[in-house]
């Protein structure tokens, strides 16, 4: 790097690191097309516990989930951090919760609802997703926890009640990430659960690495089947893991997707799994599920290597209507993303992409595939941070802290790295973990919101994202389901044909806003927009006016704007 | 209690190994031959010890700069490795192997754009050198520029001497461009050349189930499983290994004997080949004043680590 471009960036970076309440002045990059500034003095004053301790238990270092959802159906997005905490003596102690929801004022102001809410969880959180399985017209929240996991059931104005025990979907082992689907396509929502490992406290052997205390890795210990509890629509779950096929595969899963990857209507289950093979749970639709990871190419790196993976989302980046995957892995390796070739067939691409060499040096938590810049192409955003609190002692090339990853989509499957264009406050290194996107201010671009293990969460205004026109869908589907999980839009303005779904989790211990938010470039209107909704049922639309907020329930059309 | 943690210690990976000289030691010329040693033998930390010793008393010597740049490489270290490699081109004369030792090097530490010129510096060197072609190639691949990486793994698989991981790497790139037939003919090559390399069969296997074939991808992932599973499995054991001694080691300090030895009999029959778990029962039934046990595990023991030592020079 020349001094002068280094005194560039110095400079820019003394400038943009004056983050105050509203962003400084700065313009945005063209090279970018939108900056992340950092949003202070919001009114959230969580600040996540990782719970640190001289025996450095596992949990510890892999908390610091996040939620982005409406819980109070007025349109704007709330925030929901999950807490950690101690590890508790032995697995499946109990004890209260300090997870906290905030709800969302407008103008980048939130108010702490937890106690009116009812909101505070129990145990030590790991992530939450959302999801209205009762169909009732909010959304509710499912918590994964080290123990115990916490079904919270949005009674409206009444905030949230526990009916974990009544809806039977405790579980009890170490769960990570969970999504909301409808697997069986009866329209009510299933819950599908990921466990880690099978790591107990009150068996905690201190581990090293090189002879310096570190946390263990999940080489010494057992994996752990998933869980899918089937909905059956009284208010409560049974377990049908053995019946589906899958309890016949033990993992030790982090991220997971539910995604309708071969287009038949009905959703699969990707699953991260941390030094161990990645699952694809093919949803053969007849209640079963087979595991196609390795024939299906999605399951290891390009070289045949298993891969620590943390992290997982899907998008159509090549516009040909199906979803490629990704899924964020340890240092050393990259995030693999997997073109997806039709007939559930995918090829490890992210040699290709221009990605690989800023994630070999970093490892990945969160990711999210969205379009941050409104130009129609898909761009990326990955929250890095080691599991190692002492990770420059085992390897001096590293560190806990790790700056993030953007990049800008181009065409043809490549990316640009547009970190050096951001503000001071988003390159700076952080142990980040969840990773969620949402238009928290309502105007007309993402947001992004990054759960820090051991910190406080960070709100990233989008600055300049909207300056390209773009359209958001809110999608309710017949039964008054207001997550509408599993529909899908195909939106066709400009020359350029987009594929966006619905969905609950992904990332890493990550929710993020239901909305589908589609950029849109130059284009004026939207052509076409069709909706296919879960059960099979399409809705079209034609002739859109663009910046406006679409809300469309299945079978009745658009409803009346907020 | 020392012992046991001595005997713990030799089970991580940066263990130091008992012949090591210290880096205060003045070095014997012997050194040098004795880290090719340690190289070969796969005992990386050793080797790097040694030679970074040798090199403080000898810096400008080029031969161990390259040496330790190998053995970093191995220790996967790509960065520092590269830093050695540097260092060796400049004290040695011009060779082109170096300068491809030095790009991989610095493709695996992400210094694509030195990666490339260390290929560029070793092709002027020996135009024919097939590696240096592939590195381009996999360098061309990841900016984005495909029509170069097609020149350069035509070239790669045109030299006199072909590096035989190049057909991998092709077919790994044919498949990425879809162009699933020529990728299947490259891979078919590479199993041929490379039966060990796993990601070979699996690109392959996937190419034919690409091309709707599974009954003829089978095999190949069915080979690609088995050698999968024979490097992870020996991952997972040696986790699972050193997690079940350090609970050993926790009860036995924490008095606890009787958990101790049932720690040390699922690492026995986890890892009944194991040397170490053995003196580690032999110790601990000694302490409980056993002492036909210990002598018995003991004399087992001994009997693994004649079995299992390396042949005398």
């Amino acid at each position: 790097m020349s001094a002068a471009r280094a005194l560039g960036f110095l400079v820019l970076g003394l400038l943009a690191g004056c983050d105050d309440a509203a962003p400084a002045a700065v313009p945005v990059d063209p090279r970018a097309g939108f900056r992340f500034e950092l949003r202070a003095g919001t009114g959230i004053d969580f600040v996540h516990r990782r719970g640190a301790s001289p025996e450095r238990k596992m949990p510890e270092t892999l908390g610091g989930g996040i939620a982005l959802f409406d819980h109070d159906g007025d349109g704007r997005v709330d925030v929901y951090c999950v807490d950690s905490g101690p590890v508790p003596a032995r697995l499946g102690d109990d004890r209260p919760g300090t997870n906290r929801l905030y709800r969302n004022l407008g103008g980048w102001r939130f108010e702490d609802v937890t106690r009116a809410r009812n909101a505070s969880g129990r145990g030590l959180g790991m992530g939450a997703v959302a999801g209205d399985y009762d169909g009732d017209g909010d959304l509710d929240l499912y918590l994964t926890n080290y123990g115990p996991n916490v079904l919270l059931r949005n009674d409206g104005g009444a905030g949230f009640v526990d009916v974990t025990a009544a809806a039977g979907v405790a579980d009890g082992r170490w769960s990570t990430g969970a999504a909301f689907l409808d697997f069986d396509l009866d329209g009510r929502l299933d819950l599908f659960v990921q466990h880690y490992v099978d790591y107990h406290s009150e068996r905690h052997v201190p581990h090293s690495v090189r002879g310096i205390p570190a946390y263990a890795t999940p080489d010494a210990f057992d994996p752990l089947p998933n869980v899918l509890f089937q909905n059956r629509g009284d208010g409560r779950f049974e377990d049908v893991s053995a019946a589906s096929g899958i309890a016949a595969h033990a993992g030790k899963g982090l991220g997971v997707l539910a995604s309708d990857l071969d287009l038949d209507g009905d959703p699969e289950l990707y699953c991260a799994n941390d030094t161990a093979p990645n699952f694809l749970f093919e949803n053969l639709g007849d209640g079963r599920f087979a595991e196609r990871g390795l024939v299906s190419g999605s399951a290891y790196g390009e070289d045949g290597r298993e891969e620590a993976s943390m992290g997982t989302d899907a998008a159509d980046l090549d516009g040909d209507g199906d979803l490629e995957l990704i899924v964020t892995n340890f240092q050393g390796e990259p995030n693999s993303l997997y073109r997806n070739e039709g007939g559930l067939q995918f090829t490890e691409v992210s040699s290709r992409t221009g990605t690989r060499a800023a994630a070999m040096l970093s490892l990945g938590f969160g990711v999210r595939f969205a379009d941050f810049d409104n130009d129609g192409l898909t761009d990326l955003a990955v929250g890095n941070g080691h599991v190692y609190d002492n990770a420059r002692e085992i390897d001096p090339q590293t560190s806990f802290e790790q700056a993030p990853l953007l990049f800008r989509g181009e065409a043809g499957l490549r990316f640009r790295d547009v970190l050096l264009f951001q503000s001071q406050a988003f390159r700076a290194p952080r142990v980040a973990r969840a990773v969620a996107t949402g238009d928290l201010d309502q105007d007309g671009d993402l947001d992004l919101v990054v759960g820090v293990n051991g910190g406080a969460p960070l709100l990233f205004e989008n600055v300049g994202g909207n300056q390209q026109a773009w359209l958001r869908v809110e999608l309710v589907s017949a039964r008054r389901d207001v997550s509408a999980i599993g529909a899908r839009v195909l939106l066709e303005a400009g020359g350029r044909r987009q594929l966006q779904e619905v969905r609950s989790g992904g990332s890493y211990l990550s929710q993020s806003e239901f909305t589908l938010h589609f950029g849109l470039g130059a284009a004026q209107r939207v052509e076409r927009l069709s909706v296919r909704w879960p059960g099979g049922l399409q809705d079209e639309f034609t002739d859109l006016e663009v910046r406006r907020t679409l809300r469309i329930e299945e079978g009745r059309g658009l409803l009346p704007g907020r | 209690m020392i012992a046991l943690l001595l005997w713990l210690s030799s089970l991580a990976p940066a263990a130091v190994c008992p012949q090591a000289a210290p880096a205060s030691q003045a070095p014997a010329a012997s050194d040098l031959a004795r880290a090719a040693e340690l190289y070969r033998a796969g005992q990386h930390v050793q080797a790097e010890t040694l030679l970074r010793a040798w090199l403080q008393r000898a810096p400008q010597d080029g031969e161990a700069c390259a040496l330790l740049g190998t053995v970093l490489s191995a220790q996967r270290r790509y960065a520092d490795a590269a830093e050695a490699f540097e260092r060796a081109t400049r004290l040695l004369p011009p060779n082109a192997v170096l300068f491809v030792n030095l790009a991989v090097a610095r493709f695996e530490s992400q210094q694509l754009a030195g990666a490339r010129a260390a290929c560029e510096q070793a092709l002027a060197l020996d135009a024919g050198d097939s590696r240096a072609q592939l590195f381009l190639a996999r360098i061309a691949v990841q900016e984005g520029d495909f029509a170069r990486a097609e020149r350069a793994f035509v070239a790669a698989l045109a030299a006199p001497k072909v590096e035989p991981l190049a057909w991998y790497h092709r077919g790994v790139f044919l498949r990425q461009e879809r162009r699933l037939d020529e990728a299947v003919a490259a891979l078919q090559r590479a199993v041929e050349l490379t039966p060990a390399v796993a990601g070979a069969h699996l690109n392959l296997g996937l190419a034919l189930q690409q091309l709707g074939k599974p009954a003829e991808a089978e095999p190949h992932l069915a080979r690609f499983r088995q050698l999968s599973e024979i490097q992870t499995g020996e991952q997972a054991l040696r986790a699972r290994l050193n997690q079940l001694l350090r609970g050993a080691q926790r009860d036995l300090e924490g008095g606890n004997t009787q958990a101790a030895l049932a720690a040390l009999e699922q690492a026995q029959s986890a890892a009944p080949d194991q040397p170490l778990v053995y003196e580690l029962r032999s110790l601990v039934y000694a302490r409980l004043g056993r002492t036909a046990e210990s002598e018995a595990q003991a004399r087992q023991a001994r009997a693994l680590r004649e079995r299992t030592a390396p042949p005398k020079r």
